[in-house]
């Protein structure tokens, strides 16, 4: 069974009716160029790292990436250890202690060799360019070429639907919802209470009421 | 050192709020610095109207450290992610607050005053958020949160 659209079908309740009483002015030229801004708000967002759902903050860090920095961290630290004490351990004769902070530093080497295996490090060998920051959930690119803004309803009475109309891509988006092979949760499509972040509801209010300038602009100069 | 910043929207803005839509209102602008704050360094670009931001890194820099953890050949600030993740917004006492938590704020103290381990140096700073009294966000911040408390203004009486 296809897996269905992924579509976020509540913009935001105050938008809707903002988009309701304005409906006169608003035609579907004017809708379809907020999809657009919505969806290129979207974008550069998440190119940066940024949830486009409000409240979500930065995305996660890949998981492996995540345990690679930790790793690091607990490497610098034995090795900081090992530099500060060396003359300490040596002279006292502990030689058993020092031993056992080299072996914790190689095996921290060798766990970090390891995580390169994972990704996002395989598909820095397969893509030259993926690098685990930002989290921009941007790999081939065709993710994220798939999110749409689609004008619905009838004329005076229009609407938006953003999301993803790919069953394919729609699934990638279950995936980043629901955290699937133990990664982070990075949802980009709000979905029932869930809001747009503010900077995107700032611009298609904008849009609104440079639509609704235009439309009195031209009522006045029919006079 | 705390960085800690705190600010009141309609003191800056002008815009009066009403009463019962201002814990809102403080909340949803309290989001928005946060992501504009973020999506405005990203872009290597200050937060801070007249601040200052050593856009370039150094050659040493990119090629042993940040290259293989990031494509951005520049100063986004972020290396690991850690001090950005530790940027925090929240309201305390009717005010909005920009904070940076916990085991990052040497870090960022570094970055906000150019000092990086060594004395201030202004000239290589990065001021992505407000730090020091007297600073304000910037304009595009402030019209930002302008437009957000325009959605709960307070109605004008006849």
């Amino acid at each position: 069974m296809a897996t269905p659209a992924v579509v976020a079908k509540q913009i935001k309740k105050d938008l809707q009716l903002a988009m309701q009483f304005y409906q006169a002015s608003l035609n579907e030229t004017v809708a379809q160029d907020i999809g657009f801004t919505i969806v290129g708000e979207m974008l550069d967002l998440v190119s940066k790292g940024i949830s486009p759902i409000a409240g979500k903050g930065r995305f996660p860090a890949y998981k492996w990436a995540a345990f690679r920095n930790d790793l690091k961290k607990e490497k610098s630290s034995i090795a900081k250890a090992l530099k500060k004490n060396k003359k300490s351990l040596v002279r006292l004769g502990r030689k058993n202690e020092r031993q056992l902070l080299l072996a914790a530093k190689e095996n921290k080497r060798k766990a970090i060799a390891g995580v390169n295996g994972k990704y996002p490090f395989t598909a820095q060998a397969i893509k030259l360019g993926k690098k685990p920051r930002p989290v921009n959930l941007l790999l081939t690119g065709e993710f994220l070429f798939h999110l749409e803004a689609v004008v619905t309803g009838v004329a005076g009475k229009h609407g938006l639907e953003i999301g993803f109309f790919d069953s394919r891509q729609a699934a990638k988006e279950d995936g980043h919802r629901e955290g699937v092979n133990g990664q982070p949760e990075r949802p980009i499509i709000p979905l029932a209470r869930e809001d747009f972040v503010a900077s995107i509801t700032n611009a298609i209010y904008r849009k609104i009421e440079e639509a609704l300038d235009r439309s009195n602009a031209l009522g006045s100069s029919s006079r | 050192m705390a960085i800690r910043y705190d600010f009141d929207p309609e003191k800056l803005t002008g815009v009066k709020v009403a009463k019962g839509a201002r814990r809102e209102a403080l909340d949803e602008v309290a989001d928005y610095v946060k992501e504009a704050i973020l999506s405005n360094t990203a872009d290597q670009r200050t937060s801070v109207d007249g601040g200052r931001w050593k856009k370039k890194i150094t050659k040493d820099y990119w090629k042993n450290v940040k290259s293989e953890e990031s494509n951005v050949n520049g100063a986004n600030m972020e290396l690991t992610g850690d001090m950005l993740d530790a940027l925090d917004t929240k309201v305390v006492s009717g005010k909005v607050r920009i904070q940076i938590a916990g085991d990052q704020e040497a870090k960022a103290e570094g970055n906000l005053i150019g000092s990086y381990g060594r004395g201030p140096d202004s000239s290589k700073a990065r001021e992505f958020m407000p730090h020091k009294r007297g600073q304000k966000l910037s304009p595009d911040i402030v019209a930002g949160i302008k437009q957000i408390l325009e959605r709960y203004e307070e109605p004008e009486k006849d």
